[in-house]
């Protein structure tokens, strides 16, 4: 018993060392490649390393009260318990993580757990940009939440479950099982809300850097601003992680997966190259719109 | 036996002898007139007695002068006529009392005279079986009532009594003439004479006899003031003194009404049928014409004129009915005349001491407030009463004879008439700063904040302007409190001691009422709640403290309790714990309350013992009872809420007119029983009913479309009752749509195969997403709540409406989760009002420092209520997403997963505004919620803890209660539950949770050992600025104004302006049917010929 759990403890920090390194170098390619885009040469592929040391040895450190000093601690326990659930390789008993605990409907879920705890450490530092950026952020994501639930839906309709580790499994035995091809209206309104998720132009108005200096961490400096930088890597290969399993055919090897999520993340930053950032309402009104309808087609082709 | 010719006798003797009484003193014709009218009611119950006792014996007749009928005029005694003279003469006794006892009385000379002449006037027209005797009585009747009424000073006085008279000579004259021809045509006025006659072939050989009946129920009928040819009697009612008006309508008319009855024998059916319509039409829009009135009188009057409506169509129908049903729906009638005769005296005394005592308000008058309830709910048909047995009743027959459209008339009738009374009574109940018209949140004006101040505000002028405009929607203030037993209630004891006995008779009479109906099927029980309701006003009276009330009510509820939870099992068991633990738990917090508050804890023990109530009966009756005494009970305790009389109104509208909805469905499917069955053999009701049973209930729920009463309701009641109310209460509709649930699985449209069902799911489902949106505009946190336990209950009727296992798991788990959650919300909520004395979250702000454990509170129930892991509301939306793909409703899981994103929205917003943010100047000094909110919410929260790290605690019993109904669905392995689509760890997730929370934490507090500093307030980065007012820097105000903007059209509050559309309609078809009413004599006089003529003319089925 002891050694199961050591055991699993033990593939539980290969699983986090791997995906969050992957996630901080990934974030670095990414911004060099945004500079290219937009003529820069850009900053050197490791420094989001830099950043989090740096933030995490700073002499100083200011906190607004409990609930400041928990929000960042909220947020990266977030971005850890949904990677978690999610099993990142295929077969591999390494990163199967804990998707035993519970199905897709837990992982969708538990996203908001990082949110609210960090919205709600943004709150207490009594600046009125974080609300400002927090209620942006809440709106957009509800209305990205609606054609992407009624993705997730149409797929489990499709494959009458709604357990990970099973969507990747039914997609196995080559590319045309994949469910991009295999339900590929499900699978754009999925990547549109993938956009926003990203928070990507144009859905950067959470952040805004323009009107309200980065939004919500405003007021979030040294170790407490680490710790969400590091959050922000290991949430986003969470993420790259998910669409990966529900849409790519997931991952045999962790070679698959990094090629798999770069290129899903490529395609963020293409889109976000390419297009100015929209309003809130603007956003909210688009995700209404033709993504939920695509989303609608989706799963009233799973009900005929 | 005495002989009823004594009453006849000693009244005219004395009424005669008065004027020389009037010579040995001013008082003592009054006094001879109290002891007379007291003998009178003697007589009648020596009668009742002796009658109770040898019920074959009777009816008795006697002849006066030695000769047999038709040679002399002959009285009969049976038990109606005994029954109904003990109630008119009692009226009259305490009429009598009430008239000489009254402030400043002028009840002297003429006036006693003329009032003991109406008195015997009555008693004739009760005991006669003489045909023109009985006009000589109606004669003297209505000669004293004109003459009662031209007696007041007001200045119309004169011109209504001349118009009363013209319109009672025309009468008169139309049944003299009828009885001449009648006298022609069988030589005899003797009533019983002519009953034995072969009518019909008399008709042969004298084809004017329909008409001479005709006439002479046509003159009898105009007397009881049919509408629309009643103008004359409406004006008479608004321009008399009260105290006659009272006669008039509960004496006066009592009497002719029983003439009509005994004339009634001799209509062929098709003129029965016209009195049916004719009394239906006068019931059903006088109460419509009510509805507009403003004026109290008249409304009375309108109130009056429907009332003897109803008793007339009861007298029609029971010539048509088989003679079984017609004696039955006989005693409703007399039920409902006892009813009508103390209630509306009693109204009318009670409009006169309000005149008195020149009261625009009694919201502090709790024994007036009492009396005041208790003849409006008689009035209304409201339980316990007894017009509600008789309505019952009524109902019943007519549902057996297929008169489905009366039974609608009747509703509809009753629920005009509690309309426009109820507005009486929460125009006089309410505060002072109510406007009686608020049903959505009020906005105060803002304050200008001053650029020059920084830091924190000092000057006490700012200081007292915050803290003004702060309590401007303070809400916790003593209400309905006796603490200071005003010395008005002392101003004339005796007069409201005379009503307060009109009243007792009331109750009375509907608890014995109650008693016998209920007796029949073993369900005395569910009188619990009146007894403990009338012991527990009693008991307030003795002015002890708050808390030994408190205590005594607790421990009388967990006795019930226990006895009614051992008894149950199953979904009934769920739903026990859920009504009375669930209520019981949040009577904690009654605690915090100081000083007694007259009648609450009774109301809220009645409330709490009527749904358990539901659970245990077993007859529709007992059911329909028990409901409605939720719903009134309810109402009440909504309308003790400061600026509540609006919604109150609005809530007991809309929760009668749902409970008459779920009467007619009732009715119309017989067959049915309320037990609950599960769906397995589904019956085939009428599809019509089933609509009308569920509107019943989706009225309750607040479902879409039909929740305008809710936010008003929920939020402007006091925040202990608010919590009741949307956390239990709401449960009830839950609870009969469980009970009915073998309705739902019929046919929508005759030709199809798509269930009802599938309609309640989608109704469930934008209900959910509606309620969210609603909740995420609302400035006002009690608005927020509101509408947030709208959304919440849209989910339990989406997952009822699946019909299947694990649909009904998932709606009993959301249902006792959003218990927990809600109540700990509302408890929390309540603790910040109590404190912060204002109800804008905007206004708040920063409070996480001032109240911590209301933090944690809040922050724990919004992560369950939204439904985030590892908390136990992730299982709710685990199931029902679950249940709903695997029901194939991918469209409404779609809704519900964005209603579910909207709600987190406003729950986030919820507790960033309130805790978050910057904190207020005015609350810098605050302390924590008193600890009677604060036992409550810890227990909540053990126990939200308990249920989120052991699932198959709360979900096992919910499984094995669903299990007899249908087959399983979900199976557990250790921790985990699996469906067919997926499985849950509620534990693992827990432990993993816990593990990546712990991770990050230690590691933060190992690199912030040493240089962790705390700041002030506005220590932050502001565009190079240092802010200085916490009002402007707090960002809460309009937190999602971009969603509004996204929005647009789709927010129009579509649902609200349907029903404004209604009421409007409703109102100004009141409205333009009142203008019939000229006040002119003569068009009142033409009114009648042409009602005559109309009448007649139907009667011979046209020209």
């Amino acid at each position: 018993m002891m050694k199961d759990i050591a055991i699993k403890a033990g593939y539980t920090l290969i699983s986090l060392f791997v995906i969050t390194n992957y996630g901080l170098l990934l974030g670095g390619t990414m911004a060099r490649v945004r500079a290219k885009v937009q003529g820069r040469i850009g900053q050197p592929v490791w420094q989001p390393y830099i950043d989090i040391i740096k933030n995490n040895v700073l002499r100083t450190g200011i906190s607004h009260g409990v609930m400041f000093y928990l929000g960042p601690v909220f947020r990266l326990a977030g971005g850890l318990g949904t990677y978690l659930f999610i099993p990142a390789v295929y077969g591999s008993l390494v990163f199967a993580n804990f998707a035993f605990s519970g199905d897709l409907l837990l992982v969708m879920y538990f996203i908001f757990f990082g949110q609210l705890g960090m919205a709600l450490g943004a709150g207490q530092s009594g600046h009125p940009y974080s609300p400002i950026g927090v209620a942006r952020g809440l709106a957009q994501m509800s209305a990205f939440e609606v054609p992407f639930a009624l993705s997730v839906i149409a797929i489990a309709a499709q494959y009458q479950t709604l357990s990970v580790t099973e969507f990747v499994a039914l997609q196995q035995g080559g590319i045309l099982n994949w469910i991009v091809f295999t339900n590929p209206l499900a699978t754009i309104a999925a990547m549109i809300s993938f956009l926003g998720m990203s928070m990507g132009n144009p859905f950067s108005i959470v952040i805004a850097p323009q009107e309200i200096p980065i939004g919500p961490p405003t007021e979030m400096q040294s170790s407490f601003l680490g710790m969400l930088q590091t959050n922000r890597a290991i949430f986003n290969g969470a993420k790259l992680v998910l669409f990966m399993n529900l849409y790519f055919g997931g991952a045999t090897s962790v070679l698959s997966m990094v090629v798999k999520t770069f290129l899903i993340y490529l395609y963020t930053v293409i889109v976000g190259a390419s297009f100015p950032r929209f309003r809130a309402d603007q956003s909210i009104r688009f995700f209404l719109g033709i993504p939920t309808l695509i989303g609608i087609a989706a799963v009233v082709v799973q009900m005929i | 036996m005495v002989s009823p010719l004594y009453i006849l006798g000693i009244g005219l003797g004395i009424a005669f002898l008065l004027p020389l009484f009037e010579k040995l003193g001013k008082k003592i014709p009054r006094i001879i007139t109290l002891i007379t009218l007291m003998v009178f009611t003697l007589i009648a119950v020596s009668w009742v007695v002796m009658i109770s006792g040898a019920v074959d014996k009777f009816p008795v007749i006697f002849n006066t002068i030695g000769f047999k009928a038709p040679f002399a005029i002959s009285l009969q005694v049976g038990l109606i006529e005994a029954l109904v003279l003990v109630m008119i003469n009692t009226a009259a006794l305490l009429s009598g009392l009430f008239l000489s006892l009254r402030k400043d009385s002028h009840w002297e000379g003429k006036q006693i005279v003329l009032f003991l002449t109406l008195v015997i006037g009555v008693n004739g027209l009760v005991l006669t079986r003489d045909l023109f005797n009985l006009f000589v009585f109606l004669e003297i009747v209505s000669i004293s009532m004109y003459a009662l009424i031209a007696s007041n000073d007001e200045k119309h006085a004169y011109e209504a009594g001349f118009k009363y008279l013209i319109a009672g000579s025309i009468a008169s004259a139309f049944y003299l003439i009828g009885v001449i021809y009648l006298y022609r045509f069988t030589g005899t006025l003797f009533i019983d004479q002519i009953v034995a006659m072969d009518l019909a072939a008399l008709q042969a050989t004298h084809p004017g006899l329909v008409f001479a009946i005709a006439l002479i129920m046509l003159g009898l009928l105009i007397e009881l003031k049919p509408f629309p040819s009643n103008g004359w009697a409406i004006d008479a009612y608004e321009a008399s003194d009260p105290a006659v008006s009272a006669m008039i309508s509960a004496v006066g008319a009592s009497g002719v009404v029983f003439a009509f009855y005994k004339i009634s024998s001799l209509f062929p059916p098709e003129m029965a049928e016209i009195v049916v319509a004719s009394g239906a039409v006068t019931f059903v829009f006088s109460q419509l014409v009510g509805l507009r009135q403003k004026r109290v009188r008249r409304m009375l009057g309108y109130s009056s004129v429907g009332q003897i409506g109803i008793i007339v169509m009861i007298i029609g129908l029971q010539r048509i009915l088989k003679i079984d049903d017609a004696q039955m729906i006989m005693s409703s009638a007399i039920i409902l005349l006892g009813n009508h005769i103390f209630s509306k005296a009693g109204l009318f005394w009670l409009s006169d001491i309000f005149d008195q005592e020149q009261l625009r308000r009694v919201r502090r008058r709790p024994l007036m407030i009492v009396l005041f309830g208790v003849f409006l709910g008689s009035l209304a048909g409201l339980p316990p009463f007894p017009a509600f047995w008789a309505k019952w009743r009524m109902i019943t027959v007519l549902a057996e004879s297929d008169k489905l459209f009366l039974i609608i008339i009747i509703l509809l009738g009753s629920l005009f008439e509690a309309g426009y009374l109820f507005r009486w009574f929460t125009t006089l109940l309410r505060d002072e700063s109510d406007p009686g018209d608020i049903h959505e949140e009020q906005i105060p004006e803002d304050i200008p904040v001053s650029s020059s101040q920084t830091g924190v505000v000092s000057s006490t002028r700012a200081l007292a302007a915050l803290a003004e405009n702060a309590g401007s929607v303070v809400e916790e203030l003593p209400v309905l409190s006796v603490e200071d037993p005003t010395a008005a209630e002392k101003r004339n004891p005796v007069v409201l001691a005379v009503v307060a006995i009109s009243s007792v008779i009331v109750i009375a009479a509907g608890v014995l009422l109650g008693a016998e109906f209920l007796r029949a099927s073993n369900e005395l029980l569910l009188l619990i709640p009146v007894a403990v309701l009338t012991a527990g006003i009693l008991f307030d009276l003795l002015h002890l403290p708050h808390r030994i009330h408190l205590i005594l009510a607790m421990a009388g509820i967990s006795f019930y309790s226990y006895r009614i939870l051992m008894g149950l099992d199953g979904i009934y068991l769920v739903f026990g714990i859920l009504f009375l633990t669930g209520s019981l738990i949040q009577m904690i917090s009654l605690y915090v309350k100081k000083s007694l508050h007259f009648g609450l804890i009774p109301m809220i023990t009645a409330l709490i013992l009527s749904l358990g109530n539901l659970l245990i009966s077993t007859t529709r009756l007992g059911f329909f009872f028990s409901w409605e005494m939720m719903t009134v009970l309810s109402s009440l305790l909504i309308l003790r809420g400061r600026k509540a009389s609006g919604a109150g109104l609005r809530y007991l509208l809309f929760s009668l007119g749902g409970a008459y909805s779920m009467l007619i469905g009732l009715m119309l499917y017989p067959d049915f029983s309320l037990l609950l069955q599960g769906v397995r053999d589904v019956s085939t009701p009428p599809v019509l009913a089933v609509f009308l049973i569920s509107i019943g209930a989706m009225v309750k729920m607040g479902s879409l479309g039909l929740h305008i009463w809710l936010p008003g309701a929920y939020a402007e009641a006091e925040n202990e009752i608010s919590s009741l109310l949307s956390s239990v209460v709401s449960k009830a509709g839950l609870f009969l749509l469980f009970v009915t649930s073998s309705l739902y699985l019929i046919p929508l449209l005759p030709s199809g195969n798509i269930p009802v069902s599938v309609l309640l799911g989608w109704i469930g489902a934008f209900t959910a997403l509606a309620g969210a949106f609603f909740a995420l505009f609302q400035e006002d946190i009690k608005y927020t709540l509101a509408y947030s336990s709208m959304g919440q209950v849209g989910y339990m009727l989406l997952a009822f409406s699946l019909m299947t296992h694990l649909g009904w798991v998932t709606s009993l788990y959301m249902a006792v989760t959003h218990l927990l959650f809600k109540a700990l919300l509302f408890l929390a909520v309540a603790g910040v009002l109590y404190r912060t004395k204002t109800r804008m979250m905007y206004q708040m702000g920063g409070l996480i420092k001032r109240m911590p454990i209301s933090f944690i509170t809040v922050l724990l129930s919004i992560i369950a209520l939204s439904g985030v892991p590892p908390l136990t509301g992730f299982g709710g939306k685990w199931l029902l997403y679950t249940a709903l793909i695997e029901k194939g409703w991918y469209l409404q899981a779609g809704v519900a997963m964005f209603a579910s994103a909207i709600a987190f929205l406003y729950l986030f917003r919820l507790i960033h505004v309130i805790f978050l943010g910057q904190l207020k100047d005015e609350h810098r000094a605050m302390k924590e919620a008193p600890i009677g909110f604060l036992i409550p919410q810890v227990v909540g929260m053990i126990v939200i803890m308990l249920f989120s790290m052991y699932p198959s605690l709360l979900i096992g019993p919910l499984q094995r209660a669903v299990t007899p109904f249908f087959s399983e669905s979900i199976i557990w392995e250790g921790y985990t539950v699996f469906s067919t689509l997926g499985y849950w760890n509620g534990n693992a997730v827990m432990y993993v949770t816990i593990g990546v929370f712990i991770f990050p934490l230690a590691w933060l507090l190992l690199m912030q050992r040493k240089h962790t500093r705390m700041v002030e307030q506005f220590n932050i980065v502001f565009a190079a600025e240092r802010p200085d007012r916490p009002e402007t820097t707090h960002f809460g105000y309009n937190f999602f104004a971009h969603y509004r903007r996204a929005l647009g059209m789709y927010l129009t509050p579509w649902a609200t302006r349907w029903w404004t559309g209604v009421v409007t309609l409703t109102d100004s078809l009141g409205g333009t049917m009142r203008r019939i009413y000229t006040g002119n004599g003569q068009t009142y006089a033409f009114q009648i010929i042409l009602y005559g003529t109309v009448l007649l003319l139907l009667l011979r089925g046209g020209f």
